[in-house]
């Protein structure tokens, strides 16, 4: 009987601190260390968009955290971390050490808050023994016919210096099979030190590849590879729905067509509708659709046309896909009634009605004929 | 003489009107070369937008019933809440794609208590692309662990693609406890992807 009566009142509300406000944030700018024997440094950042009724926790985090330690929060926000580092690292390579801020709330009863974190890291590069490279491939500007840039971003990550650096490209097809070789400068890098390779070659197809960039550095091999593309990565509008019926959510159909040889996955656009005064009507997106390879695709949205007045309407239509985008305007058009099933009923209904008159008047004819 | 000097005079008063003119122009067109220096500072920040507070409100486990169901997507099975409609939504407002991990302070049992409570949550993007490898798009166990759950591999940063929705689901007993207001406190952690 007592359970009968048992009310079990729970509150749970979700709340952010206020409303419109950001989270808190970090802000740095090279927050890279070379590692040297008892090296002193600091790597400073920004501590942002701290709330009214938080507090801020910062900690430090990772393998070396240790070596480091942090300063105040300054009236503008700025804290170091400061390292002092040991004669020697045993492990080489990236060690992170994160910059940790959170926010923490003040007040909390009553509620279920949301709070934010973010964390940042500074890089501590211990050298490797003796010479070490460590290189980076960035493909840009892969049309057909016409150069294409290589960059191969080259550190030097080991305690000896390089006397000689070759760097070169090799270019596989989609079946893997070699399509071009392209050998690029030479160059010396000193230990800690950063270097640029540009290496330049033209492909004849479009298409995909890959590119195997090898740099040969005192007897050593140091590679990295990329996939691109080359070529026309393009896709069109080839129609859109342009009639709608008024007061109705109603589907925004954009048919297109890919120019590409590979699938593109992805594939969304953003509708932005407005009437004669340049008013905006309509702002919505598609959900993503993968189109194949010179496939053709739907892409649907849907428009609400309550409270909109008859007529037409300037549609804006933007594709987003792999980085691109592909811009389409056109005219839509609010009807009553789209009609579209009246009209084959009706010629139906119409083409029927003829068959039967012909009928009959032959039926009739014949008779009559044979009648005399 | 006196047409002379009045020729003169106008003629003297000509040359300095136009050396005026002159000067004003060219101190008009006067350049120099200075120099601009700034930084570019790199930014990880996240923020949960304006529209995202969730308040469930006040409500009962209906009466016979065993527990009730809620969810920010608006449902409400068996209990007499009424607001269940929203959800959180997290927006990338830094320069810097990162990971986004998700983390609660407590667990079902310590939020609502009774028989077998569960407290639930599922994310999805809001902007096609916004998250890599999102996850979990389903609604799945809040985690209370330190590294919490990793919900986005990419929680992208670039204004066409940098925000999700966060949804809860909760399973209330009807034999809990607890009464009144509780709380927990969900942390949105975004972690800076090296470049």
């Amino acid at each position: 009987m007592k359970m009968r009566y048992l009310v079990v009142c729970v509150v749970f509300v979700v709340l952010v601190f206020s409303e419109g406000v950001c989270g808190v944030g970090l802000t740095h700018q090279d927050t890279v260390i070379h590692f040297k024997p008892n090296l002193k440094a600091s790597v400073d950042f920004g501590v942002i968009n701290i709330q009214d009724g938080t507090a801020l926790d910062l900690v430090l985090e990772g393998e070396l955290a240790k070596y480091a330690t942090l300063s105040a929060v300054d009236a503008r926000g700025r804290v170091s971390v400061n390292f002092i580092f040991p004669a020697v690292i045993e492990k080489p390579g990236t060690h992170m050490v994160y910059l940790h801020a959170k926010e923490i709330p003040l007040e909390s009863k009553g509620s279920i808050m949301s709070v934010t974190a973010v964390r940042s890291p500074v890089l501590v590069k211990v050298p490797y023994p003796g010479k070490y490279l460590e290189i980076s491939l960035e493909v840009s500007g892969a049309k057909v016919g016409e150069n294409i840039d290589f960059v191969i971003g080259a550190e030097c990550l080991g305690v000896e210096d390089i006397v000689s650096a070759k760097a070169s490209v090799v270019v596989y097809g989609p079946n893997g099979e070699e399509i071009a070789r392209f050998v690029g400068g030479e160059k010396s890098i000193l230990s800690t030190e950063s270097v640029e390779f540009v290496v330049r070659g033209k492909l004849r197809k479009e298409g995909n590849y890959r590119a195997v960039a090898i740099v040969d550095y005192d007897g050593n091999i140091a590679r990295d590879e990329k996939e691109f593309l080359v070529g026309a990565l393009y896709i069109e509008v080839v129609g859109f729905t342009e009639k709608f019926k008024q007061n109705t959510i109603s589907p925004f159909e954009i048919d297109v067509k890919s120019k590409w040889n590979d699938e593109v996955s992805g594939v969304y656009a953003d509708i932005l509708i407005s009437d004669k005064d340049g008013v905006e009507v309509g702002n919505f997106k598609t959900p993503g659709v993968d189109v194949g390879p010179w496939g053709e695709g739907t892409l649907t949205g849907f428009w609400d046309t309550g409270n909109l007045s008859l007529g037409n309407y300037k549609v804006n239509i933007t594709l987003h896909y792999a980085g691109k985008t592909t811009e389409e305007i056109g005219r839509v058009k609010i009807v009553e009634d789209l009609g579209g099933w009246i009209s084959p009923f009706v010629i139906g209904y119409f083409l029927f009605a003829l068959f039967v008159i012909f009928s009959y008047v032959y039926i009739r004819r014949r008779a009559r004929r044979f009648a005399y | 003489m006196n047409k002379l000097n009045k020729r003169m005079f106008g003629l003297v008063v000509c040359v300095a009107v136009l050396s005026l003119m002159c000067s004003l122009v060219m101190a008009l067109d006067d350049t120099d070369t200075g120099i601009i220096a700034f930084e570019i500072t790199e930014t990880v920040d996240i923020t949960f937008a304006t529209s995202s507070s969730i308040d469930f409100g006040a409500g009962s486990v209906d009466s016979g019933e065993t527990s009730a169901t809620l969810d920010s997507d608006g449902g409400n099975i068996d209990g007499s809440w009424t607001n269940t409609t929203g959800n959180l939504t997290l927006e990338n407002i830094g320069t810097e794609d990162a990971t986004l991990d998700l983390v609660s302070n407590v667990t079902a049992a310590q939020f609502i208590g009774g028989s077998s409570p569960t407290f639930k949550w599922k994310v999805a993007n809001l902007s096609v692309g916004s998250c890599d490898n999102i996850a979990p798009t389903s609604y799945a166990e809040v985690n209370t662990t330190v590294n919490g759950t990793r919900i986005c591999s990419a929680f992208y940063a670039e204004d066409s693609k940098d925000d999700l929705n966060i949804n809860f689901e909760l399973v209330i007993p009807s034999d809990t406890s607890l009464e009144g207001a509780q709380v927990a406190v969900i942390t949105a952690t975004a972690t800076e992807i090296n470049d």
